[in-house]
């Protein structure tokens, strides 16, 4: 099932549309180590790019590049055409870490990229209200970060990204540090926030997902990119339809998938 | 829904009035328990009443010193608070300049840790020649030890801003600027206050020793004054005077300091370890 990168998969009524996201051949080095090599990749505008490998395989790294937070020694990435030259509210990053900040409350968090733009008070008050409805924090709109649990911090992170109206979110392994109910539940909310049309005033976002969760992946992903060896060595079409739920992560074909998926890390 | 105070499991109610008072009740036991020991020993001429003043005389040499008082108190009072809120401003901004990139670190750090070290008290002197007598040595003074405890905390706490709260302004479209003002300076306020503090109870320290050296006029001076009349008690007088001074500029520091600290783990409040166990 794997596909090489730069090729439309057949048989499927692919518009002719430049990807969202482009990457050729990018290296980068840290010192002595190389971390990504030679590593090309299109992303589809609308879809949620999952991406896993082993632990130090450079997906972080890869996403940083896209962030523009890691300057790529070699190869070129573009978003839409345009080149990437450093981090800005058009592709926003949720960190694997906590990230909010701790001296605002959630509701300022949530406002921050709205302050920042000088959005007038109104306006902000009401994006802010859709934005904390939408990740169910409407009642802790008051509430100071260290008297959140950590799913509800990654909440407010999610929350304060998409407040930014970004055209693309990169997620850096976020669920990662949070037990199985809440990462589940997180990943179900990430789904229906991504096909929610009201939040955005772009037509549609784009996501890439990092994970070592290989069924996070599977149930969040429309394509599953594979890193091996500093570059994304396959992609797997994601099999679920939408809309999804959780149970469908049990089904027997999924279970194989992931099977088959990890032997291909190894 | 309003923010709870405390995110605690158990109502805490009761159990945290009682607590509130009994610490209240600790924090002045201390304080009167000494003033009490103070007046035991004086009184029943345990210690030596030339060094130790029983508390009449301690009224006597007041009445003594009360003509001179109010004058003494406001230019001490100035010169403090204007060369702490001076020494502070000048603090935090070289801490900042230092702070801000490599190129400022380098051409500013060397000479910050060269003049850092230098003892105070032995520039007054220097002040004196330079500024002639009057209260623009005192107060450059107070300004110069204020500065070198601010710029060093500056620097540290900048230090210790976490990066991802950096990097998360930044992917927000936050400017470098922007950064600053919403991320670095919120991040740092706790750290700041407490450098803060600890500099205004120096200063009253230095405004002391700077005007034991040339002052005309001034709490220090009435000091001065009074040792030569070896009048202890009066000298005791004004120790007290400066104590209080400190004492309520530290309160009005802590009052103004909490909307800009309410945010932060209350550790402190009980003690470190005590507030890991059991409710907030």
């Amino acid at each position: 099932m794997g596909v090489d990168p730069l090729q439309q998969p057949m048989g499927m009524a692919m518009e002719a549309r430049r990807p969202k996201i482009c990457l050729r051949d990018i290296d980068v080095r840290f010192g002595a180590l190389q971390v990504l090599h030679g590593l090309s990749l299109d992303v589809r505008e609308g879809e949620v790019f999952a991406i896993i490998g082993q632990s130090g395989c450079g997906k972080s790294t890869l996403l940083n590049v896209i962030a523009g937070f890691v300057v790529p020694n070699a190869g070129v990435v573009t978003v839409d055409d345009q080149p990437v030259v450093g981090p800005g509210p058009d592709r926003v990053m949720v960190f694997q870490e906590d990230a909010v900040f701790p001296w605002a409350t959630v509701r300022r968090n949530v406002e921050y990229a709205l302050r920042l733009r000088g959005v007038k008070s109104e306006i902000r008050q009401q994006r802010g209200d859709s934005i904390l409805d939408l990740v169910s924090l409407t009642d802790h709109a008051e509430f100071w970060p260290r008297q959140l649990s950590g799913g509800m911090k990654k909440r407010v992170d999610l929350a304060r990204a998409l407040a930014a109206d970004p055209e693309v979110v990169l997620m850096d392994e976020p669920y990662a540090a949070l037990d199985q109910f809440t990462k589940e539940r997180l990943q179900h909310q990430f789904l229906q926030i991504m096909h929610a049309e009201k939040i955005s005033t772009q037509a549609t976002m784009t996501a890439v997902f990092v994970t070592h969760d290989i069924e996070e992946a599977i149930y969040v992903g429309d394509r599953i990119g594979i890193m091996t060896n500093g570059a994304v060595s396959e992609i797997v079409d994601g099999p679920l339809p939408h809309p999804r739920t959780l149970d469908m992560k049990l089904a027997p074909e999924i279970q194989a998938l992931r099977r088959d998926l990890v032997g291909r890390l190894r | 829904m309003r923010a709870p105070s405390s995110l605690g499991m158990v109502e805490p109610g009761a159990e945290e009035g009682r607590a509130r008072w009994a610490s209240r009740a600790r924090r002045v036991a201390t304080p009167v328990a000494i003033l009490l020991l103070y007046y035991t020993l004086t009184e029943t001429r345990t210690v030596d009443k030339v060094f130790f003043p029983p508390v009449g005389k301690l009224w006597d040499s007041w009445q003594g010193i009360w003509p001179a008082f109010p004058g003494g108190l406001a230019s001490s009072v100035f010169m403090t608070l204007t060369g702490w809120a001076i020494g502070t401003v000048i603090g935090v901004a070289m801490g900042l300049v230092m702070a801000y990139s490599r190129v400022t670190r380098d051409l500013f750090g060397g000479v910050f840790d060269f003049l850092r070290p230098v003892p105070i008290f032995a520039l007054i002197p220097l002040f004196i020649l330079w500024f002639g007598l009057g209260q623009e040595p005192q107060i450059a003074l107070i300004a110069l030890g204020t500065s070198t405890i601010l710029g060093v905390t500056t620097i540290e706490a900048i230090r210790n801003v976490a990066a991802v709260h950096v990097r998360a302004a930044l992917t927000l479209g936050a400017t470098r600027a922007q950064v600053y003002r919403t991320v670095v300076v919120p991040s740092i306020s706790p750290h700041m206050l407490g450098a803060i503090r600890l500099a205004a109870a120096a200063s009253w320290g230095l405004d002391v020793a700077a005007e034991f050296m040339g002052a005309q006029s001034g709490l220090g001076y009435i000091m001065i004054n009074r040792q030569q009349y070896l009048d202890i008690a009066g000298i005791l007088d004004i120790v007290i005077v400066y104590s209080c001074l400190a004492v309520i500029l530290d309160q009005v520091i802590q009052r103004l300091e909490h909307p800009f600290t309410k945010w932060t783990e209350r550790r402190v409040q009980r003690g470190v370890v005590a507030s890991m166990i059991g409710n907030a």
